[in-house]
């Protein structure tokens, strides 16, 4: 297995520890405001993507970055237009800005992997959030058709509401593999993870 | 007191595909209040189509005032508003690596917080009329950017790709008094897309294309013509694509 870096964007701090946990080589997580606290034994860099990003430390080469995007949407519950406004922009930087960095920093192949949640497929949830994940599957398959032959892609489609630890420990093993460069021919695509809650067409 | 004809609201109306959606829903005898940042173009539009049914509101849709001034309009002038188009938008390509944040940030807000805070401040009328939204994306949504020579286009694509979750999401939220659907088109033959491409590129394009052409902006219309009809009752939260068969996915 390899034992390149990994680069953990967003998310809860309980939800890094425990992804990072199923996940070899060294590991460096982005921290969002939301996130309240470090994670044990997890070394962060603090990140507001309004404020723009500094990667210092990075582990160097990355074979892994994976993007908590669900997690974002679901850490607030904004009212009021503005507000949702914010969220959707929040999503879609914290998304966007970290991979644009490392593939600016990295030519050696990487995977690429936002984790989302089943609303911007299935249309259960607040319109915001559902536009906010929906936009990141567009930046997904924008990367996909630019970076083909520097970077795979993909969409991890998790429900985190459904037993937290688990849900993580099998997104876990997933992305072991995804980082696996023999899968990097699995580029561009949406994988549900979702144990069968949400069965259908692309 | 309400007109005896159905009013739709198109955003982005001015040119292309949004002034389509105009001259076609007119003919089917719809009343249209036409939204643009162009004002000459409206003001053409205008000269085409007559003034009887036609209201024009000038502004950019990336102002969320615009949204509710543009639905008052829509029920002083005609009484009602029976459906909205969520049309305006634009392309852009450019690699990811030199988008800046400002570039992603704008296509979210014209494709879609724009189309969220029309939908937001028509949402009471169209209830009422039980009513329609189609929202326009692109086929890139669904595929990147699949056009020889494949372009970067990643902040686009994004754009689009939220309008295609707003689309789920409003479905939802909004039924069963208001069905929200998208269409997703392949090229179109506009003005502004084709002063893009000289007949080399344009001819290689399309070549890439199963049925071997672009459509005329009007093509479109007919599939939001009919998203608006009572013939779509049963459709809502789908993404229709015409595209000559440009993306063949999923199933």
């Amino acid at each position: 297995m390899s034992a390149a870096g990994v680069l953990l964007v967003g998310g809860s701090a309980e939800r890094a520890r425990r992804l990072a946990a199923g996940l070899s080589g060294e590991r460096l997580w982005l921290r969002p405001a939301y996130a309240q606290g470090e994670a044990e034994g997890l070394a962060s860099l603090p990140f507001r993507p309004a404020e723009g990003l500094r990667l210092d430390g990075l582990p160097s080469p990355l074979d892994l970055v994976a993007v908590l995007c669900e997690q974002t949407a679901a850490a607030t519950r904004p009212q009021g237009l503005t507000a949702r406004l914010g969220l959707m922009r929040e999503v879609l930087l914290e998304a966007f800005l970290p991979v644009r960095e490392v593939l600016r920093r990295q030519r050696a192949w990487l995977r690429l992997a936002w984790i989302i949640s089943p609303t911007p497929l299935n249309g259960c949830g607040s319109p915001e959030r559902a536009a906010a994940e929906a936009a990141v599957l567009g930046l997904m398959r924008g990367v996909t058709r630019e970076f083909a032959t520097r970077a795979s892609t993909v969409a991890l489609v998790v429900d985190g509401a459904r037993d937290p630890e688990a849900t993580d420990r099998d997104l876990a093993a997933t992305l072991q593999l995804l980082r696996d460069p023999g899968s990097s021919f699995y580029t561009g695509q949406v994988l549900n993870l979702t144990g069968g809650a949400w069965i259908a067409g692309a | 007191m309400a007109g005896a004809r159905p009013t739709v609201l198109i955003t982005g109306a001015a040119a292309g595909m949004g002034r389509a959606h105009c001259r076609c829903l007119i003919a089917e005898g719809w009343d249209v209040v036409a939204v643009d940042r162009d004002q000459a173009g409206l003001a053409a539009l205008a000269e085409e189509v007559g003034e009887d049914r036609l209201a024009t509101v000038v502004g950019d849709v990336r102002q969320p005032a615009l949204a509710t001034a543009a639905v008052e309009v829509a029920l002083e002038r005609f009484g009602r508003l029976d459906g909205l188009v969520n049309n305006a938008g634009y392309g852009l390509q450019r690699s990811l690596l030199d988008s800046s944040a400002e570039d992603f940030l704008d296509q979210l807000a014209v494709h879609v917080e724009a189309a969220l805070a029309f939908s937001l401040a028509a949402e009471p009328y169209l209830r009422r009329a039980r009513g329609a939204i189609v929202n326009v994306s692109s086929e890139w949504a669904l595929a990147g950017p699949c056009t020889w020579p494949q372009p970067p286009a990643a902040a686009y694509c994004a754009g689009k790709a939220g309008v295609l979750g707003l689309t789920r999401a409003l479905a939802r939220q909004l039924a069963p008094e208001v069905r929200v659907n998208a269409i997703a088109p392949g090229g179109a033959r506009t003005e502004t897309t084709l002063s893009h491409y000289d007949g080399e590129t344009l001819a290689r394009k399309i070549a890439g294309v199963p049925a071997q052409r672009w459509a005329e902006p009007a093509e479109y219309s007919l599939f939001v013509r009919y998203l608006l009809s009572p013939a779509a009752r049963l459709v809502t939260g789908q993404v229709l694509s015409p595209n000559g068969g440009e993306v063949i996915a999923g199933g």
